[in-house]
């Protein structure tokens, strides 16, 4: 009797786990084609930048060249891409548009796997002859897949706006685009380097010591 | 001289004592007691992003209908004159197969899209719209159809509501409810809508080639 207990048990087992089993296949069977697209993971294009304006920290002026902060730039895809960087005024509002040229971009095409984030550098280089006031326009990134051919591709852009002020006057950016009160700085240093180095070698020296109020040297 | 130097020992004893002072607040908010106990905090912060995100990064049209006699459409390829395309189909039984996803600070979504470039590099079919007053892009010069080499390209959400393709970015009216193109996150986190495409073809073209492609371009503006 305990052996055909056994035996029932046992053949209950497999009969739960077969129903269980086929429940299962139903179920997964059962999917939605959209969800089981999800499931799969769907591939997707996308760029991200930051949201904070590239500002010029200070004004500009005609013919001065100057470095702009690096413009973050991410993936936010699942299939690696190239991105492309524009200088367009999408955005309204008060201010005169950047004209493209006038922005030097560090690399403006290179891929980028997803997730992946790099910096850009920027720069502004005024014409001479540009004309003071304040400007605005947006920096676009674009983000696209290889090539296709037939059929549509899609591209994911992304923009952040780019903003400075423009005085009249002389370029306050000095040679190599360091400002001139830098190469000032670097002149006094090396001066004070050099007097330093012949008292030095002249062999003059200097003795400083404190005397106390009682007459003792300390 | 000693009086410098007891000074400058009194604004050292100072110092030590404020950075200590300092970092002994933090601790007592870290830990209830001296043991070992220490509770983790964490903060949610706005993002400093604004991405867009389109799933999937590129599809082929189908459902086409039109034409005419020997030049009718079939399922997977565009007849002429005038047939139509789509991506997803359209009336009664259309998918929404193409997820755009906005993230990031309060902004808004534009589209545009290009001419169709035919697979030998050679005639592009020129990206027109129906005439409407302050019409950017150049109007369908077929009595409101796409004319020879012209194509048109709307897009349009579950709700019915889209627009015209240019080639210039445009208020995405597909993106939000009612119509608009603003995109506002709850919590910052994301906003996805769901729309198809749909494609009216040249009156006839040039070009020999049976296969043309053309990127549509969502951007994430800020608001």
């Amino acid at each position: 009797m305990p052996l055909m207990a056994r035996r029932a048990l046992c053949c209950l087992a497999v009969a739960a786990l077969a129903v269980v089993a086929s429940l299962g296949a139903v179920v997964s069977l059962g999917l939605a084609p959209a969800a089981r697209a999800s499931i799969g993971g769907r591939a997707s294009i996308g760029v991200g930048v930051q949201a904070d304006p590239v500002r010029l920290g200070g004004v500009a002026h005609p013919g001065g060249s100057y470095s702009l902060p690096s413009l973050y730039v991410v993936n936010t895809g699942t299939q690696t891409e190239s991105i492309s960087v524009t200088v367009r005024r999408l955005s309204s509002g008060p201010g005169r548009t950047v004209p493209a040229s006038w922005i030097a971009i560090g690399t403006a095409t290179r891929q980028l796997i997803p997730r992946q984030q790099v910096l850009i550098p920027l720069r502004l280089v005024l014409p001479g002859s540009a004309a003071p006031g304040s400007y605005r326009s947006d920096i676009v990134v674009t983000g696209s897949p290889g090539v296709a051919s037939g059929g549509v591709r899609f591209g994911a852009a992304a923009a952040t706006p780019l903003e400075f002020r423009l005085t009249p006057g002389p370029a306050a950016g000095g040679w190599l685009g360091i400002a001139a009160w830098r190469w000032w700085l670097t002149v006094v240093l090396v001066l004070l380097a050099a007097i330093a180095i012949g008292v030095w070698r002249t062999g003059l020296r200097v003795r400083i010591e404190t005397k106390s109020a009682g007459g003792r040297y300390a | 001289m000693r009086s410098g130097v007891i000074v400058i020992a009194a604004i050292l004893v100072a110092l030590f004592f404020f950075t200590r002072g300092s970092s002994g607040t933090g601790n007592q908010e870290g830990s209830q007691s001296s043991g070992s106990s220490q509770v983790t905090g964490h903060v949610n912060v706005v993002p400093t992003i604004r991405s867009i995100t389109v799933s999937p990064g590129s599809v082929s049209f189908g459902h086409c209908t039109g034409g005419n006699g020997a030049t009718d459409s079939t399922q997977g390829s565009l007849g002429y004159p005038n047939a139509t395309c789509s991506v997803g189909g359209t009336g009664a039984n259309a998918t929404y197969p193409i997820a755009v996803t906005y993230a990031g600070l309060p902004g808004e979504v534009d589209v545009s899209a290009t001419d169709a470039v035919p697979a030998d590099g050679g005639t592009h079919w020129t990206l027109c719209n129906p005439p409407a007053p302050g019409q950017s892009s150049p109007t369908c010069s077929g009595a409101g159809q796409p004319d020879k080499d012209q194509y048109e390209l709307e897009n349009q959400s579950p709700a019915g509501t889209g627009v015209a393709l240019t080639t210039s970015s445009a208020c995405d009216k597909a993106f939000a409810a009612g119509g608009t193109c603003s995109a506002a996150p709850a919590e910052f986190t994301k906003q996805t809508q769901d729309e198809n495409l749909i494609l009216i073809g040249p009156r006839t073209w040039d070009d020999h080639s049976t296969s043309w492609t053309m990127t549509i371009t969502w951007t994430a503006i800020g608001g």
